[in-house]
């Protein structure tokens, strides 16, 4: 009996990490995924100002959520996030068209990082 | 280098209690499943130890629905007689009625020289003197030995012998095991008094056993 009640708080324990990893992650890729595409269209209409502040605010949500993402998500694909978004706010400052280039890189992250949390054929085999 | 160790520490801990949890196995004694199952949550543990990119919850969690499923399945095996054979086999008889099986002894691929190895692990040289032998789950061979060769016991010869008793340790490097010294029916104040009679303390006893009749012996620490 004392086995059968270990198993189950062990199944609540990995049922509420799992839960927290799906709602975690999602959470962090609507924000950030929200940020990044303002970043993009601010720049595509030319409002440099405003696309370094949104830049800025990306990298801000960005360090703020970063150690809860490293928690579930393998830190390189952390690290590869960090230094695209690192890049983001020099590249509106210099007006650099490589910015448009970063934004997608950061979305392509981002949408990697979900995607593997997913329960699919994919991440499974 | 400290990450390492702290993740060594975390994970130690995970796995032993999920050891734990499994119940208490030797590992010549485990069932096909749970040497898998252990054999699986070592190679897992491995994993967040070497690679630090990967989240020590990762490897947690693994290991705990390893346990869980390992709990789950011999819980259904013990309630499934048919899952069981399924999972660990059955045991087979090799040696019936004095008699090789050799039919059996194919089905399990075992050889003549496997069979004599195993028979004399038992402390069997003589194939002859074997009546049964049950070629077990975990590998193990479990013999009977024809009458003529079993050894004699007291009962068959008559003799009046001393009751059951299990000797219990009672203190072990000079602390009182409160849990043994209710087992054999005893109390500290008995315990006291033996010692007392034999004019040690407590601090200096390596190690006392005790059974229910009250025979006891005392091994005294080695003086440095």
């Amino acid at each position: 009996m004392k086995r059968i009640i270990a198993a189950v708080v062990l199944a609540l324990i990995v049922a509420g990490l799992c839960f927290a990893d799906v709602v975690m992650t999602n959470r962090i890729y609507n924000t950030l995924s929200a940020n990044i595409k303002e970043c993009r269209s601010a720049f595509l209409q030319k409002d440099y100002i405003t696309a370094e502040k949104k830049a800025k605010e990306l990298e801000q949500n960005w360090t703020e959520r970063e150690d809860i993402f490293s928690l579930f998500i393998n830190h390189e694909l952390i690290d590869e996030m960090g230094v695209s978004v690192a890049k983001l706010v020099p590249l509106a400052k210099t007006q650099d068209d490589m910015f448009l280039i970063e934004c997608r890189v950061v979305e392509m992250t981002l949408k990697h990082i979900k995607n593997d949390s997913r329960v699919n054929l994919h991440s499974i085999l | 280098m400290a990450i390492i160790i702290i993740r060594t520490l975390i994970l130690y801990i995970v796995v032993t209690i999920g050891i734990r949890l499994m119940g208490k196995r030797q590992i010549g004694d485990m069932q096909p499943n749970e040497l898998v199952v252990t054999l699986l949550i070592s190679e897992i543990a491995a994993i967040p130890l070497q690679d630090t990119t990967q989240p020590v919850v990762n490897g947690i969690v693994a290991v705990f629905m390893l346990v869980i499923i390992e709990i789950v399945m011999s819980v259904l095996t013990m309630k499934f007689l048919r899952l069981r054979q399924l999972l660990s086999g059955k045991a087979i008889i090799i040696i019936s009625d004095g008699k090789i099986d050799q039919q059996a002894m194919k089905q399990v691929r075992l050889t003549v020289i496997d069979l004599i190895e195993l028979l004399r692990s038992q402390e069997i040289f003589d194939i002859s003197t074997v009546a049964y032998a049950v070629l077990e789950v975990n590998g193990n061979l479990s013999v009977l030995l024809k009458n003529a060769e079993q050894p004699v016991t007291a009962k068959q010869m008559s003799i009046k012998t001393d009751t059951d008793a299990l000797a219990m340790p009672v203190i072990t490097d000079g602390r009182i095991i409160g849990e043994s010294l209710t087992a054999v029916n005893s109390s500290e104040t008995q315990l006291k008094k033996i010692l007392m009679q034999k004019n040690i303390l407590c601090k200096d006893v390596f190690l006392m056993t005790l059974d229910r009749c009250g025979n006891y012996t005392i091994t005294k620490k080695e003086k440095k």
